[in-house]
């Protein structure tokens, strides 16, 4: 009785355990640690980004703060250097800040700010700036090498342009 | 020479036990300067003697230094580290901006230097992607879509979640900065995301206002338990940090059934 | 060498030394014998020579050396035991990056807290844009001893707190000067002021613990 108990309860603490972990199977603490220390300088800058998104007050102040989230992702992207599983990493990343945060939030700030309200020139200003971000976006992910060569890497580059074209124009 | 600027000059010596003769004569002919200057030798003895905890701290790095082998292999760069020399030269202070980067570039180094290994610049190749820093940029993400407290108070909860999970996956094998880094996430994601969201939770709604926090609360009771328990069995490199979580996590709970509480 | 203070033993001149020669006190070491500064500083070269040039036990020694010494400065200005340690832990990680940079002969120590004071003052900077922070360490206790009566104890934590009350720069100043015996010029050149704010600085604070503390606790028996 007593064994089975045990047993009964080793696997119910396996299938806990188990079901915390993602569907495949997980890292190893090693390869979690290791993890850790490459992406712990770029999680807690992303962290301080997120407490500024949360204290934002309006889509244009949130879409700043995400602006300022990307430039994080993208020098992490500039440090990487030829390295294409980070790379890839990194730029699907980046993609998501830009396709969930910043452009549904100037989206709604296009549609709430008219020309001519006090808003208005900050946020063409932020429109022309995350514009000319996205040239340096693409710049920052390499084109040669073993990176250049990578199609994931190209996959990459590809949904960072895909993100990017959400971002809304500006109403004339 | 009046008692006054005898006690101001004895107040201002490098060592009250040592004065020049001008003050010397007028403390040994006068009873009350006398005993100032008795009082101002003691404060010396007593602040020298002030006690301060002991600090384990200098094993454990004590520790690191020795297991790192016995070459160092720092080779710093001479643009980017920053020469202390002339720093005593200058008369301004330095740029808050600039030293603090060069600060976590001799950071760095430092460790770089205790690891045994040459420096590096760039994280080592790696194919997995990690999950940590995903949950993160989805975190950053859904703040962005989150428009009211309650939706940020469930977003930073999530964010707690995510810290636990991590700590629980390293705490073995990890060292006392590695874990530090969780404990600074849990600190900002709990004081600067959970509390402050709380705070604002409209109070139009009593009930949903109470179901969130005691939700929340709940969730960093589990947090504070899990750390507690872990900290028991944990090697010491990670038992100060995971210590500190616990703190971090009873305090913000603590914190957050007080504004409830108030609301009540 | 203890991390932990204790009032002197032995023998104790209450009364106004007369004689210029009488050689300076070393605070903070109640009870030991200190090796004369020349000694010291001879073999501190050695280790500063020999760490420049790759040896980590060397610079190993330094750390056992200064650890002690720079962690109850930092305890003193952040009143708080993981934060003095993690601050030292960064000064001498800084310290080792940048040895290279160490100019043989000049003042290591001043050097070595003079970076520990930088990073107490980023610390600063850095809560000063946290919202909350968790409570500071209290005073640890005296170490119990048989020296110790009740009267002692309560004395140490009536400065303790006095010294706490102090303004961060005051206080600074006046532990470096007061528990680690360095001149007004190391205090300067650690706090990167001139040596005349150094001086102020070690007087203010002493003047206002003189009279926060007042003749019962410094024992002053005045006949004016």
């Amino acid at each position: 009785m007593k064994r089975s108990l045990l047993t009964l309860s080793f696997f119910a603490g396996l299938a806990a355990w188990a079901s915390a972990q993602s569907p495949s199977v997980g890292p190893s603490p090693a390869e979690e640690l290791k993890m850790l220390k490459a992406n712990g300088t770029l999680m807690e800058d992303l962290l301080g980004h997120g407490v500024r998104v949360a204290d934002a007050n309006t889509p244009l102040d949130r879409a700043e703060k995400c602006r300022d989230a990307s430039a994080s992702l993208k020098r992490a992207i500039e440090d990487a250097g030829d390295d294409p599983d980070r790379i890839v990493e990194l730029a699907e990343h980046l993609a998501a800040i830009i396709r969930d945060g910043l452009a549904p939030n100037l989206a709604t700030a296009r549609d709430q700010i008219h020309p001519g309200s006090q808003d208005y020139g900050r946020m063409s200003k932020l429109h022309t700036e995350v514009r000319q971000d996205f040239a340096l976006y693409q710049q920052a992910i390499p084109s040669d090498g073993k990176s250049g060569r990578s199609s994931r890497v190209k996959d990459a580059r590809q949904k960072l342009s895909e993100a990017g074209a959400r971002v809304p124009a500006m109403k004339e | 020479m009046k008692c006054e600027v005898a006690q101001n000059r004895l107040l201002a010596l490098s060592d009250p036990n040592r004065a020049p003769d001008e003050l010397r004569a007028h403390v040994s002919a006068c009873a009350g300067c006398r005993a100032f200057a008795a009082g101002v030798q003691k404060l010396d003895v007593l602040l020298a003697s002030l006690p301060v905890p002991p600090s384990p701290a200098k094993a454990a790095f004590l520790q690191r230094v020795a297991a790192a082998g016995p070459v160092i292999h720092v080779k710093p760069k001479r643009d980017s580290a920053v020469d202390l020399l002339p720093a005593f030269a200058r008369k301004g202070r330095w740029q808050y901006a600039s030293a603090g980067l060069a600060a976590a570039v001799l950071v760095a180094a430092g460790w770089f230097a205790l690891s045994g290994t040459k420096p590096q610049t760039k994280p080592e190749p790696m194919a997995r992607k990690h999950d940590l820093l995903n949950k993160q940029v989805q975190t950053v993400a859904s703040l962005a879509k989150a428009d009211t407290p309650p939706k940020r108070l469930d977003v930073w909860s999530g964010a707690a979640d995510d810290l636990r999970a991590e700590t629980k996956a390293i705490y073995k094998i990890a060292q006392d900065d590695e874990m530090k880094v969780l404990t600074r996430m849990l600190q900002k994601v709990i004081y600067e995301g959970l509390l402050k969201q709380a705070e604002l939770l409209p109070d139009a709604d009593p009930a949903e206002r109470q179901r969130l926090l005691t939700r929340t609360i709940a969730q960093l009771k589990a947090t504070e338990t899990e750390t507690a328990e872990l900290s028991k069995v944990a090697p010491p490199n990670s038992q100060k940090q995971l210590i500190r979580m616990t703190e971090i996590a009873r305090d913000g709970r603590t914190k957050l059934q007080t504004i409830l509480d108030k609301g009540a | 060498m203890p991390t932990a203070g204790h009032p002197p033993t032995g023998r104790l001149s209450w009364t106004f030394a007369t004689d210029a020669t009488e050689p300076l006190r070393t605070p903070g070491i109640a009870g030991l014998s200190v090796p004369t500064d020349a000694l010291l500083s001879t073999e501190e070269s050695e280790w500063i020579a020999a760490a420049q040039a790759g040896d980590r036990r060397a610079y190993g020694r330094l750390v056992e050396h200064y650890w002690d010494r720079l962690y109850r400065w930092l305890f003193h200005l952040t009143r708080d035991r993981h934060k003095a340690e993690d601050l030292a832990q960064e000064t001498f990680l800084k310290a080792l990056a940048a040895l290279h940079s160490f100019r043989p002969g000049s003042n290591f120590r001043a050097w070595l807290f003079r970076i520990g004071h930088n990073n107490f003052v980023n610390l600063k900077r850095s809560e000063r844009r946290t919202t909350q922070t968790l409570p500071e360490d209290a005073v640890g206790p005296p170490v119990a001893t048989a020296e110790h009566t009740a009267e002692g104890r309560e004395t140490v934590q009536v400065v303790a707190k006095a010294v706490a009350d102090l303004p961060p720069d005051f206080r600074s100043a006046l532990m470096l000067r007061a528990e680690q015996g360095l001149s007004f010029k190391e205090v300067a050149t650690i706090m990167n002021i001139t040596e005349e704010t150094a001086r102020w600085r070690v007087f203010k604070a002493r003047q206002k613990l003189m009279a926060v503390l007042g003749p019962d606790v410094l024992g002053m028996t005045s006949d004016k």
